[in-house]
């Protein structure tokens, strides 16, 4: 499946726990917005299957928002 | 959990320990062993050369006497998952299912006595594959998560059982938890969770699983 915005928000919508889902802009820091490790991991890894890649651990830093997530994916995906 | 001799029960052991489990699941399914004076089995240790060697004791509620069970070196050096126990309960293992991620075998290493958890993948682990195990054990045993009264989960994490839960879509009371009393309790954590349901007559079929250390 090809990740998109929409996949993204879907995703944090059912892994953002206690935290406000709609409170959480596009370009918002997740982890400033009050997400834990372990749901940012359950988001990574629905991404992850939905998408059909792996993201490794040492690119998990740089990515703390939906913005910063799907610019990674779109990176990480074949030209047409 | 029945008295009656038709009690049925499912387990999925991880690989660990698997060869101590294995015996004791076959005595068990034999009826050479009477689990019904087990209570827990304890992890102790012990150093032999360079390989750390687990011996559990199976204790006896009603007996002064203990009797040890050796089980074979562990490569990570951690306790083999108990046994399951019972006093009058016949236990029936009808299917088993066994499971490990080799190629992430360094989420978990020990080097210069430093233990060191890749927790992420622990966590995906646990959350990818327990899921799908129990679903293909099912598939081995002919049976649906429907037909199951039970389902009982290694209690590490709060969001981990969560997360086996929703993707298995099953919730309390079928999947029970005790891990806000008790903690991770590591190896004993099923026996734990199980006493409370081993005399229940509404349990007559469970699967079980232990899993996480070693990805498996």
């Amino acid at each position: 499946m090809k990740i998109t915005e929409q996949v993204i928000r879907d995703s944090l919508k059912r892994n953002s726990g206690r935290v406000d889902f709609s409170k959480i802009a596009l370009k918002d820091s997740l982890r400033k917005a009050g997400m834990d490790s372990m749901e940012i991991s359950h988001l990574m890894l629905e991404i992850e299957e939905a998408g059909g890649v792996t993201i490794p651990d040492e690119d998990l830093d740089g990515l703390d928002s939906d913005k910063e997530i799907l610019a990674y994916l779109q990176s990480k995906q074949p030209p047409l | 959990m029945s008295k009656t001799d038709d009690s049925t029960i499912s387990v999925v052991i991880p690989t660990l320990g698997g060869d101590f489990l294995h015996l004791t699941i076959e005595q068990l399914y034999r009826g050479t062993v009477r689990p019904t004076e087990v209570l827990v089995c304890i992890p102790t240790w012990r150093r032999t050369d360079s390989s750390a060697v687990c011996c559990s004791r199976l204790i006896h509620n009603r007996r002064s006497s203990t009797r040890p069970i050796r089980t074979p070196p562990c490569s990570l050096g951690m306790p083999p998952r108990s046994p399951l126990v019972s006093e009058a309960t016949v236990l029936q293992m009808t299917a088993l299912e066994c499971c490990t991620r080799g190629r992430e075998r360094n989420a978990l290493t020990c080097k210069d006595e430093v233990l060191a958890m890749n927790g992420r993948a622990g966590f995906n682990f646990s959350a990818v594959e327990v899921a799908l195990q129990i679903q293909r054990l099912l598939g081995k045993a002919g049976m649906t998560l429907d037909q199951v009264d039970l389902i009982l989960l290694h209690q590490g994490s709060r969001f981990i059982l969560d997360t086996i839960g929703r993707r298995l879509a099953v919730e309390h009371p079928k999947l029970p938890s005790n891990i806000s009393s008790h903690g991770n309790t590591m190896s004993s954590s099923i026996p734990l969770l199980l006493a409370g349901y081993l005399n229940d007559v509404a349990c007559r079929r469970m699967v079980i699983s232990g899993f996480g250390v070693g990805l498996s």
